[in-house]
């Protein structure tokens, strides 16, 4: 009878290995749901500042297009003041001209200076 | 509507879903790192457990071809001297020795499973912490997008009263 031998006897030498024994759970996947409410909010900011900023941009431009207007509309008024006052000047001359007897420029002259003073004056 | 609310509105919900969200990734990578480093030394224990399980089978397969040795030397006829001594001498010491193996790999197993723990709590916290920076960047942004459009409220708050003197004047 063989004596049997040590290691051929199917002797265990196994060693333990440092594997992994069970499932890892995944940072990133559970960190994505916060993640996602995060970009939600950079999402809002950003439509909500765009929004903002068009309508801020939106009632700079009405401004200008009122204030433009108002302007045009003043020089308007302006020059029709101007023209009224012209023809009114004309006017006043014109008569002042036809009514006058003078019969030397400088009498003339001192009363028709005069009579403009007055007008102005009534004005 | 006056853009100013709507832009302080939504800036400020950014900012509260940007911290809330960047907290809540923070909290969770933590979370998970803990779960990890837990899971690594469980198995840790696991594999202290295994290895001294590997030990007690050698020992007991060992006990058990000395026991063969002895009955095929003692039905042989031979007396336990000489080279039947060796052979059961050698299933010793090589029992030992392959004892001691089994220990060592599985306190090698074990210190890799606890600086693996240990990592992934270190790694957690920065991530954590990356997170947290980014929650803090959130509010900081939304601070700034209230100060940049305030800005453009005043200029155009200054423009108004320009056009107003320029109309009057």
């Amino acid at each position: 009878m063989r004596i049997p031998l040590y290691n051929k006897t199917g002797t265990p030498s196994t060693q333990a290995k440092a594997q992994q024994l069970s499932p890892r759970a995944s940072a990133g996947t559970f960190t994505q749901q916060g993640q996602a409410v995060a970009q939600l909010g950079q999402q809002i900011a950003k439509t909500g500042g765009d929004v903002a900023d068009k309508m801020i941009k939106f009632r700079q431009q009405q401004e200008k297009i009122e204030f433009d207007f108002a302007m045009a509309e003043k020089e308007a008024e302006t020059q029709r003041a101007l023209d009224e006052a012209r023809v009114a000047h004309n006017e006043q001359s014109m008569q002042f001209i036809q009514d006058n007897n003078d019969t030397d420029t400088t009498t003339f002259r001192n009363n028709f200076e005069a009579s403009k003073k007055e007008s102005l004056a009534a004005k | 509507m006056n853009p100013m609310m709507i832009a302080a509105g939504a800036s400020a919900a950014g900012a509260f879903l940007g911290y809330k969200g960047n907290m809540a990734s923070a909290r969770q990578a933590r979370q998970v790192a803990e779960y990890n480093a837990v899971v690594a030394e469980n198995e840790a224990l696991l594999l202290a457990r295994q290895s001294r399980d590997q030990q007690t089978a050698l020992r007991q397969q060992s006990e058990r071809l000395e026991g063969s040795q002895v009955l095929a030397a003692s039905a042989s006829g031979v007396q336990l001297t000489g080279s039947p001594l060796v052979t059961l001498a050698n299933t010793y010491f090589n029992t030992e020795v392959d004892a001691q193996r089994i220990m060592n790999a599985g306190d090698i197993a074990q210190m890799n499973k606890v600086a693996e723990a240990a990592l992934t709590r270190a790694t957690g916290q920065a991530q954590a912490a990356q997170f947290r920076t980014a929650a803090y960047g959130s509010i900081l942004t939304g601070i700034g997008s209230q100060a940049q459009l305030g800005i453009q409220q005043d200029m155009l708050g200054q423009q108004s009263e320009y056009y107003r003197r320029q109309l009057q004047a």
